[in-house]
């Protein structure tokens, strides 16, 4: 009889919730609430990674097979990719430009774009998307498999095991993705330009006189909060999931996108903030 | 038989309250007393809680409200790091083995000796092969999860539970889903631990012929709250009818 009485209770308040509720325009939980919960949630994992970072020993295992995953297994595609937007970035400007005499600016352009920001952004978005879903889909897995649960009892911190080896992964190999990805974009921008009278030695002169050890040094800084952003948001939807496979679809699509969404936004404000 | 049972309790639970985050009450007051080497098996029928209460014993969730005493250590407020240190005398064997699916039989079972201890490789085989010959898992050292069967995922969970010595073991449906030899092993299995080493189990099952073969007492949880809890002869001379309903339905959802 009690617990029926408290039954009823609870759900005449639950009723009482969502009546005050109802009177707030529903956007304000969707677009303003949820999203600072979410960021709340976001930067406390954060906290915690780096607190187990320096707190427990680092497991070197791990760390070597993710830097396997998050750097060379991605490696090619991002080239690939990188390399394309050069090539088209070239198509559209070199014989433009040369046909105005300008073609000693080509390879200075070029390169500028790619160490700026078409080197760092493009491999954020390759990263985000190979190794940031299986990030997701891994830990999640592991989630709804009790696999976090079971690390748990066994006394041994989830963060410090998955998260911190993902994060370390992400942040020495960014850096390095891009610089190979400046590389490879130029030159293949070079290769492209010189078909349309932009000779080679013009091209790299251009660069060498025109390009400064600052915009190499920007687009690779800001490489490193991309890997940070793409390893805590992927881990933590992992982490998050709840609801068996399903569960796990779920969370990894959303890794991906709100990984790319907070990319966009740090590029903006690092890109407004760093150094011409 | 001679049976190391001690009046000292290693798990409390005090008016244990837990409700899942939309509200839901699953457990509503269980009060609840282990004693040092006792087989203590809690039954109930399908989404009953049993599994979230072994997870509260197992510091894995947190109570609502009461209080979880866990090897004379109130786990209620404990931070996780503080919890470690229980976690490692208690072995949690989990429904579907828990297996890490990147790791080998032998590296799962190795997992926590690696982590928790000092020893060589040399000892760590040597512990390995012993555990997994108590389970019968030899000769499947090599194996990852996925190509073991179900029954193999769970005994590998049990020698993994085991490989730290643990003062109490808990059991999650630790036969559901076997063929009958295969639990009445693992049954053995349970019992001769105690035998052993003497360690405390607690075993959440919807299976009540292995529980009344296996337990020294057993707890029904039903509604939320342990509804008796009593030596395996007691609970069949219990006149509640929903006793002797679970009783006799052999167990199936009620």
């Amino acid at each position: 009889m009690a617990r029926r009485r408290e039954v009823l209770n609870n759900r005449s308040s639950a009723e009482g919730q969502s009546e005050r509720t109802a009177r707030q325009p529903q956007w304000v939980g969707e677009f303003i609430i949820v999203p600072i919960v979410y960021l709340g949630e976001v930067a406390l994992l954060l906290a915690e990674t780096v607190r187990a970072m320096f707190s427990e020993r680092l497991r070197l295992r791990q760390l070597v097979e993710q830097m396997d995953e998050v750097g060379v297994r991605s490696l090619l595609i991002v080239l690939l990719t990188v390399s394309s937007a050069g090539v088209v970035l070239s198509l559209y400007t070199a014989k433009e430009l040369a046909t105005r005499g300008a073609g000693h600016f080509v390879g200075w352009l070029l390169a500028y774009t790619i160490a700026r920001e078409l080197g760092p952004m493009v491999t954020a978005i390759v990263v985000a998307a190979r190794v940031g879903a299986a990030f997701a889909a891994e830990i999640g897995t592991m989630k709804v498999t009790e696999q976090i649960d079971a690390l748990r009892s066994l006394a041994v911190d989830p963060v410090a095991y998955l998260v911190v080896p993902r994060m370390l992964a992400c942040i020495i190999m960014m850096p390095a993705l891009t610089m190979l990805a400046d590389v490879s974009g130029t030159l293949s921008g070079m290769l492209i330009a010189s078909t349309v009278g932009v000779h080679p030695n013009i091209f790299l002169d251009s660069i060498r006189s025109f390009l400064t050890v600052t915009d190499l040094a920007v687009g690779l800084i800001k490489s490193v909060p991309f890997g940070i952003l793409i390893a805590i948001v992927s881990c933590h939807q992992g982490l998050e999931t709840t609801g068996g496979a399903m569960g796990v679809g779920r969370a990894t699509t959303n890794a991906v996108v709100l990984s790319l969404i907070l990319v966009y936004v740090a590029d903006v404000i690092m890109s407004s903030v760093l150094p011409k | 038989m001679e049976k190391n049972i001690s009046n000292e309790h290693v798990i409390e639970l005090e008016d244990v309250h837990y409700s899942v985050p939309d509200g839901t009450e699953v457990l509503s007051g269980v009060n609840l007393n282990v004693k040092r080497g006792e087989i203590m098996c809690v039954v109930g029928a399908s989404g009953a809680g049993k599994s979230t209460l072994l997870k509260l014993i197992a510091g894995l969730l947190r109570p609502t409200s009461g209080s979880v005493k866990v090897l004379g250590v109130d786990i209620t407020f404990l931070t996780e790091r503080q919890l470690n240190d229980v976690r490692k005398r208690i072995g949690v064997v989990f429904q579907f083995g828990a297996l890490f699916d990147s790791l080998t039989a032998f590296e799962n079972v190795a997992f926590p000796l690696r982590e928790h201890t000092n020893m060589s490789e040399d000892e760590i085989r040597e512990r390995v092969f012993e555990l997994l010959d108590a389970v019968g898992m030899r000769g499947s050292e090599h194996l990852l999860p996925a190509e073991l069967s179900g029954g193999m995922r769970k005994r590998v969970g049990i020698a993994r539970a085991l490989a730290l010595g643990p003062e109490i073991v808990l059991y999650d449906e630790p036969t559901s889903g076997l063929d009958p030899i295969m639990a009445g092993a693992i049954n053995s299995l349970i019992a001769d631990m105690r035998e052993r080493y003497g360690v405390t189990s607690v075993i959440v099952t919807h299976d009540i012929h292995s529980a009344f073969e296996l337990s020294d007492r057993m707890a029904m949880l039903h509604d939320g709250r342990i509804l008796v809890c009593d030596t395996p002869r007691a609970i069949k001379s219990n006149h509640h009818p929903f006793v002797q309903r679970f009783i006799h339905s052999g167990v199936r959802e009620v």
